[in-house]
């Protein structure tokens, strides 16, 4: 287990050589830092600071793992007509969620002005920021789980906060976090399963403020009436998919089925009742 | 790439019927009738820390206090005073256990009980033969878990943070109730 991408990431293996599982998870756990060091907004040396400070002068090429972040964001923005938007980070830098100064002449960019070029070059056709917090970690655990399987494990999980991936043959299951304790949802053999709530179930106790979604369309904060889980075939698409499932409801069934994704929309009274 | 899911019961059906792992173990007078079987009365004293005591009690326990309103009763018999009763809150690994803890007159640990606890794994920490353990224990006492107190394997954090809790809890009585 290791801090990363502001959670705890935790990875596990099994497999009939100790040696190798053991190479494997810390070349999982490896990755996922990697990631982070290519994809973090909060950080100035990160690839992705320098396209949100560089790409609208000049193409910038980057590491064909930030590309290929880029490239899934653009199919889901496009599935979801707009509900996944990669652009909304001045949103979060206002709200202190993400660093920067809280400019007012910030604009939120659109989706459709990201322009990907040939040999893993970004074009940005206007100044605007990036924010990959919602498809990046979601990527991490799936390139921790190749990982796993590369180095010979038989049964592996990923886990980043909740954005958790697993395969094998053991049933694991999956519990959601609501006011009043952990319920049970699902088992989960293999896939991915990523859940957004609308806000901290015990936020009283965190030191910080959680990032949350905010609505592209509006420009406000999701604020719905109960925890969303997207389960899928690689944590990459719940992830991403989790934040549309949440703004959209349970009307975009048809749009997860797409891309063999499954909505589970909890409507615990506590939530309801704690407003 | 595959995805092998089996959803346990459908969300319609989970807001009717809510299932979660928060065990509620006993009411609060069940916990007094358990730890001062012979006590009669209970006569409310809540203590208001000022933050001199609060620092001094974190001092003297080495755990940091979570608030400075601590919940504590007297307990009576015949209109005699025989000890002490406190609810007090720790967390296990993310949640709060909720237990009672009785103090003899002498400044001895008579017994505690966990009233809630929230998680999944580590309730360990509510077997008589682990909470045994503390019966007696003083100021005096180290008080420790690896050493005068016996680790659960499995609720590693939970038998930590109920042992600080009620070592605070002792310097507490000593500082301010005695």
């Amino acid at each position: 287990m290791r801090p990363a991408m502001g959670t705890l990431v935790h990875a596990s293996g099994s497999g009939p050589d100790a040696t190798k599982v053991r190479q494997a998870v810390d070349a999982a756990l490896a990755t996922v830092e990697r990631i982070e060091r290519l994809m973090s907004f909060h950080d100035p040396e990160s690839e992705l600071s320098r396209l949100n400070r560089e790409a609208w002068r000049t193409p910038q090429t980057v590491h064909p793992w930030t590309w290929a972040v880029l490239h899934r964001a653009l199919r889901f923005a496009e599935a979801s007509d707009g509900l996944f938007d990669i652009t909304v980070a001045p949103l979060l830098v206002r709200e202190g969620l993400l660093p920067g100064l809280a400019d007012a002449s910030l604009q939120c960019g659109n989706w459709r002005n990201i322009v990907l070029m040939p040999d893993c070059a970004v074009f940005l056709a206007r100044p605007m920021l990036l924010d990959l917090g919602g498809i990046a970690k979601g990527y991490a655990v799936d390139r921790a789980i190749h990982e796993l399987r590369r180095g010979g494990c038989a049964e592996g999980v990923v886990n980043a906060g909740g954005d958790l991936r697993r395969f094998g043959s053991i049933a694991q299951p999956i519990q959601l976090r609501r006011r009043d304790g952990l319920v049970r949802v699902a088992e989960l053999r293999c896939g991915a399963i990523a859940t957004s709530a609308p806000y901290a179930v015990h936020a009283e106790r965190l030191a910080q403020p959680l990032g949350c979604i905010f609505d592209p369309r509006t420009h406000r904060a999701w604020n719905g009436s109960g925890a969303v889980m997207v389960a899928a075939p690689s944590c990459v698409i719940s992830d991403a998919l989790t934040k549309v499932a949440a703004l959209a409801g349970p009307d975009c069934a048809p749009l997860l089925a797409r891309f063999g994704a499954r909505g589970f929309w909890d409507t615990d009274p506590a939530y309801v009742e704690g407003r | 790439m595959s995805l092998d899911i089996r959803w346990l019961v459908p969300a319609a059906i989970y807001a009717a019927a809510p299932q979660c792992f928060a065990a509620k173990y006993m009411s609060v007078d069940q916990a007094r009738a358990l730890i001062f079987p012979m006590a009669d009365e209970y006569v409310a004293k809540p203590v208001q820390l000022t933050p001199e005591q609060m620092q001094e009690i974190d001092k003297l326990s080495g755990v940091p206090g979570r608030t400075a309103r601590q919940q504590v009763w007297q307990a009576l018999s015949k209109g005699k005073m025989i000890g002490w009763f406190f609810i007090d809150q720790v967390i296990g690994k993310h949640e709060l256990i909720t237990y009672a803890l009785g103090i003899n007159a002498d400044g001895g640990v008579r017994q505690f009980q966990i009233i809630e606890y929230l998680e999944a794994y580590g309730s360990q920490v509510r077997y008589l033969n682990w909470r045994d353990q503390f019966v007696g224990k003083t100021v005096e006492s180290t008080l420790r878990v690896d050493s005068d107190i016996a680790n659960i394997s499995g609720a590693t954090l939970s038998a930590h943070h109920v042992t600080d809790g009620i070592r605070r809890l002792l310097f507490l009585h000593q500082s301010v109730l005695r």
